[in-house]
């Protein structure tokens, strides 16, 4: 059984307005118990509004989403349970932050749980700034005097607090730097690799998603557009361009070759891949025709 | 892209900086924090010219010392000849040189997008009928001319940043400073700010000055300069600075992916394939043209 | 959604009253609501009325929208009338039950202090339906730039409330945005007690503040940057200028104070 399942998931924003807008037209998708599912998508897409329906943020207008294979929705007075199982971290988190100590801020979520022994509680606010990676010395510092980097790794280190079974992160490298963007996407990949949690990257940055995700949700218009193992994804560069959506970089390198004639692999999506695809096409005329990784 | 390489040294400088440093003072009582240790840099009339580096190294520090946003401590800058320690000239060097800023939402002003791009024309006194002019040609020039009657909260980032350009366009500057402007925007909006950047350099001539993380962005440029620890560490044309990967890494700066397989291969024995090629294009190309040159010629296999 | 909640109602048009220049509809709807106050009887109420009612039509706006403007004080005009009637003694005793006492003169008075409450929301929302709030800030900082003389920071003034204008959207859709980060730190913002609630919105709070200040800062350099330095040497885009039917306007409103006036002489006065 599917760790979330939803079905036919409908949304339209501000009903009976002139500005109302269809936000969800029908998506239906499984997420299976420690996948990590990269989400793209350009804005407007739906991908905003579909992942705040995971935890219950938004109750759709028609549709249903599973956890567990229980409705989320069958019992609206407990759907605040939901948001302690399925933690969205959204985009620039750091916003957030409001408590007098980064301890404290961290602490939030789970109190909120109802966690209220003191013990317990240190425990889990020391391991989720690990996950972070977040110094202990930096726990008892006002969150507002701590770097840009550290701060959204804070807020993150909040919902991680929460111990939830899926994380959600939306876009949780925009803005920052190339050190603090690297910093976060290695700490997200070590929380599930120690964690086996299941976790959802929404990003615009398709070399991310390369780098981190095994399936990729592609989202156009209001529906699941692609939703399938990361290879073949990215195989499909002409069909994400007619979408609006870029492919990694490498990949575009192999989407050129092809259309200079040459005959390779184009399901390459990350720089090891790319090395020996072009190692072999380089020595394609000893090895016969020999395509990509 | 087309690199016009402004090398010479003939061409009219617009802004100089010379041996400028900056510290904060700290709030705390403990040592003032030193960001630019003595940075020397002209910007010459018409260049299009990126600054990278990390967060911290110094480069929007930097930028704000071009139009008198802050003042150096040590040295001194000089736009189109004037010192921005001059308080009297503050007005001119501020209409001449223009800064557009990441947050989109937090530079404007008015509640409709052509009343925003009017704000600098009317501080500077200009006669009605004239920003009237002004404001729509900002406006087409940004192509946001159809918005014109609209609330900005209701526009997209690119297009509020479309819209911040116009306001500083308005003000017909000699030069742009861009600090992170597509940090904060969606693949979309950073490919319309991109545009209209390559229409500020091209046909409207305008000296650009762009603070990016993005090594696509930066390419664009005629020149590269690489701040790091308050200090200029190398500048040179795209090409001959994004091709020193290690100096990249160490900097903790994205290496473009090309590049990266270009100088992959050409270690591995191709080295008929350039080191220094920068986008997918250009990479494919000369992977494509050294396979058809050893077909022609297999016995000079490299690898 | 919190974000949706429009400012100012300004309802865009075309008619003869939005084409007017906002400082004479600000002058005319001002004087309109004095006089409206001035009618003593019958005539000279039926005449106010009348008028109003024919500039509501000329506005184009359908009448269902004042209504809805009514809605919001109906409660005040029903409250302020009944104590009207019930405290206004006359001869003429309608109703007596213990310890009120309904009179004719107190009946007509209350009907007539609910009309003056009509017609004052009626001409004021008709103000901030056919001007949009920048109109209106223009107008006003050019109407009170004479209290320069009193060292009034007119031009200040009327900035503040044009950032103002421009950031409330944008403040209640961060509002929104933190409210649901909170809300998926599991914040419990809907139940319980007032001390409860009260201690559930800091998180949201303290947030927004922060974040205001830093967009005041930003907005700040940005304002530098642009050679912003105040109101001395400013010159405007739109310049407002007095045009035929703003003479025309004018005109007309005063007439119908004047016949008002002579009205309030023809028949015995009804309030006091």
């Amino acid at each position: 059984m599917a760790l979330i399942e939803t079905q036919d998931l409908r949304f339209v924003y501000g009903k009976g307005t002139p500005f109302e807008k269809e936000a969800l037209k029908g998506a239906t998708l499984a997420i299976n118990q420690g996948e990590f599912i990269g989400v793209i998508g350009h804005t407007g897409s739906g991908k905003s509004t579909l992942v705040q329906m995971l935890n219950g943020l938004l109750k759709p207008d028609a549709g249903k989403v599973f956890l567990n294979g229980t409705d989320i929705w069958a019992k609206p007075k407990e759907i605040r349970k939901v948001r302690f199982e399925v933690g969205l971290v959204f985009q620039y988190p750091e916003y957030q932050l409001f408590e007098e100590t980064v301890y404290k801020d961290i602490a939030f979520g789970p109190t909120n749980k109802g966690i209220t022994d003191k013990d317990e509680l240190d425990a889990i606010v020391r391991r989720a700034a690990e996950f972070a990676g977040l110094k202990e010395s930096l726990l008892e510092k006002s969150p507002f005097d701590l770097s840009g980097g550290e701060k959204r790794r804070a807020a993150i280190a909040g919902v991680i607090a929460m111990e939830p079974k899926v994380l959600i992160l939306d876009e949780p490298t925009a803005g920052l730097d190339p050190k603090g963007r690297d910093r976060i996407l290695n700490q997200i990949r070590k929380y599930r690799e120690q964690t086996g949690s299941t976790v959802l990257l929404v990003s615009h940055s398709m070399e991310d998603i390369a780098r981190i995700a095994d399936r990729v949700l592609v989202m156009n218009h209001g529906n699941v557009e692609m939703f399938d193992t990361t290879e073949k994804v990215f195989q499909q560069g002409e069909h994400l361009a007619e979408i609006g959506l870029k492919v990694p970089q490498v990949t575009q390198i192999f989407l050129e070759l092809k259309k200079l004639g040459a005959d390779v692999d184009t399901g390459v999506y990350t720089m090891e891949q790319a090395k020996a695809g072009v190692l072999s096409y380089l020595r394609g005329s000893e090895t016969e025709g020999g395509s990509g990784a | 892209m087309e690199h016009t390489n402004i090398t010479s040294d003939n061409l009219e400088i617009q802004i100089s900086a010379q041996d400028v440093y900056f510290e904060y003072e700290s709030t705390d009582g403990s040592e003032p924090k030193q960001v630019l240790h003595g940075v020397s840099m002209d910007i010459r009339k018409g260049e299009f010219v990126a600054l990278l580096g990390h967060n911290g190294s110094g480069k929007s520090t930097m930028a704000k010392h071009l139009n008198a946003i802050l003042l150096p401590s040590g040295g001194k800058v000089l736009v189109g000849g004037m010192d921005t320690a001059d308080d009297e000239l503050l007005t001119e060097i501020r209409r001449t040189v223009g800064m557009v800023f990441q947050n989109p939402d937090n530079q404007l002003v008015a509640t409709i997008v052509e009343e925003d791009v009017a704000f600098g024309p009317e501080n500077l006194g200009v006669p009605s009928a004239k920003i009237r002019t002004r404001v729509d040609e900002a406006l087409k020039a940004v192509g946001m001319y159809e918005y014109r009657r609209h609330a900005p909260h209701k526009l997209s980032g690119g297009q509020k940043q479309r819209v911040a350009i116009a306001g500083i366009i308005a003000m017909r500057p000699k030069c742009i400073v861009f600090d992170e402007p597509t940090a904060m925007l969606d693949p979309r909006g950073r490919q319309e700010v991109m545009e209209t950047i390559d229409k500020l350099t091209g046909e409207l001539g305008i000296t650009v000055v762009l603070i990016t993380h993005y090594m696509d962005e930066a390419a664009r440029a005629d020149r590269v300069i690489i701040i790091n620890d308050g200090s200029i560490l190398t500048e040179g044309t795209p090409k001959e600075v994004f091709s020193q990967i290690d100096m990249l890494r160490k900097v903790h700066l994205d290496v473009p992916q090309p590049t990266e397989l270009a100088q992959y291969l050409y270690d591995m024995g191709y080295t008929d394939i350039p080191r220094d090629v920068l986008t997918p294009e250009e990479c494919a190309r000369a992977i494509y043209e050294a396979r058809q040159q050893r077909e022609a010629a297999p016995q000079q296999n490299g690898g | 959604m919190i974000a949706d909640i429009t400012i100012g109602q300004f309802m865009p048009g075309k008619s003869f009253i939005h084409k007017l220049d906002p400082r004479m509809k600000i002058i005319v709807m001002s004087a309109l609501i004095v006089f409206v106050f001035l009618a003593k009887n019958m005539l000279s109420m039926g005449l106010m009325l009348g008028f109003v009612f024919l500039l509501m039509l000329l506005t184009r706006i359908s009448p269902v929208m004042y209504f809805r403007g009514l809605k919001a004080i109906w409660f005040l005009i029903l409250f302020t009338s009944v104590l009207n009637m019930l405290y206004v003694r006359g001869d003429t005793v309608l109703v007596k039950w213990g310890i009120f006492t309904i009179t004719k003169e107190g009946l007509w008075q209350s009907g007539f202090i609910a009309m003056r409450l009509v017609l004052v929301i009626v001409i004021s929302s008709m103000l901030t339906y056919t001007t949009s709030p920048t109109d209106l800030t223009a107008a006003i900082e050019r109407l009170l730039r004479p209290l320069n003389i009193f060292k009034v920071p007119v031009h200040e003034l009327a900035m503040m409330m044009t950032i103002a204008l421009r950031f409330i959207p944008t403040l209640l859709e961060e509002t929104e945005k933190i409210m649901n980060a909170q809300k998926a730190r599991g914040a419990d913002l809907e139940s319980g007690g007032m001390m409860k609630r009260a201690k559930a919105l800091i998180p949201i709070l303290i947030p927004l503040f922060i974040s205001s200040f830093r967009r005041a800062f930003e907005l700040a350099t940005a304002m530098d940057c642009r050679c912003y330095t105040g109101g001395a040497g400013r010159t405007r885009l739109n310049v407002l200028r007095y045009r035929f039917r703003d003479g025309f306007a004018f005109v007309m409103v005063a007439a119908v104070c004047a016949g008002m006036i002579y009205l309030n002489t023809l028949a015995p006065a009804l309030v006091h």
